[in-house]
């Protein structure tokens, strides 16, 4: 009677053992493809760079800066989407400090401070200056614009 | 009725024990089979690819994307005649199964109607409605 015991508590032991060790095995298989098949396709530099060439392109016409842009029509004129920018990790920042026009900051703003760190969920940035011409009191100045923009899109699964 | 009992204690748990390896190798036998497919890689990438296009175009423009491992993956899936790129609200959405797809921003503000040239894709930018 003691033996016949002994031999179950023997068989359901090889059970639990033998379930751990297919989890175990299962789990490596289902780490190794996950990780191989689902490789992240980052294209948050190429986004950023887009958006800076998008901005500067419709800041300027024949070299001039174009007077009369700011933070209520910046979406129109460049024709953006406020949607995406505004609720899909974008951000940019057009800083005219060499003119008497107001600073232009859109999206979320704190990615400003997390570009420049490594990690797959951090922001991707470009920063650059631009050079205009600018009429001030009917003289032609060459002034620089700040032009930052930022780019944390993730993308969805759907 | 002591050979019933006896029958019952030693059939049911191997019983178990068969089903249960058997569920577990099917279920990871499928897994494998279906990711192995590439369908979530080609999503991505495929609506990756669309919306930096549309970042940079302008209406009027013609964009021609070369679709022919989409359409692959979505003949293995039997997804071929679904609607495998959709351009709605400012997101390009490509699917290529019945299982869902993969949803990416484009940030200029512009729309497009999508049809299918043989292995392409193509694109025909304009204003929103």
């Amino acid at each position: 009677m003691l033996k016949l015991n002994n031999k179950k508590g023997g068989e359901k032991l090889l059970s639990i053992w033998w379930f751990l060790v297919l989890g175990i095995v299962g789990a490596g298989i289902v780490v190794g493809v996950l990780i191989f098949y689902s490789a992240d396709v980052n294209v948050k530099q190429t986004e950023a760079e887009f958006l800076y060439n998008n901005i500067v392109e419709c800041l300027t016409e024949e070299g001039f800066l174009i007077e009369g842009i700011n933070e209520n029509n910046i979406y129109e004129k460049c024709k953006l989407s406020r949607q995406i920018i505004e609720e899909e990790g974008f951000y940019f920042k057009i800083d005219f400090s060499e003119t008497n026009m107001q600073d232009i900051v859109k999206g979320d703003q704190s990615l400003e401070e997390l570009c420049g760190l490594k990690g797959k969920h951090m922001p991707k940035c470009a920063d650059k200056k631009e050079s205009f011409f600018y009429y001030d009191k009917n003289e032609i100045k060459k002034i620089e614009v700040r032009v930052f923009t930022a780019s944390n899109q993730e993308g969805k699964k759907i | 009725m002591l050979k019933k009992n006896k029958r019952g204690e030693i059939l049911f748990p191997t019983f178990i024990f068969i089903v249960l390896n058997l569920i577990f190798f099917l279920s990871l036998l499928v897994f494998v089979s279906k990711a192995s497919t590439g369908t979530l890689v080609y999503e991505q990438a495929y609506a990756k690819e669309i919306a930096l296009m549309l970042d940079n175009a302008k209406p009027g423009m013609q964009i021609k994307i070369d679709f022919e491992n989409g359409l692959k993956v979505a003949e293995k899936n039997n997804y071929a005649a679904g609607k495998l790129v959709e351009i709605k609200d400012n997101f390009v959405i490509v699917r290529l199964g019945s299982n869902g797809g993969y949803k990416f921003g484009f940030f200029t503000n512009y729309d497009a109607d999508v049809t299918y040239e043989d292995k392409f894709v193509v694109l025909n930018v304009k204003e929103h409605a």
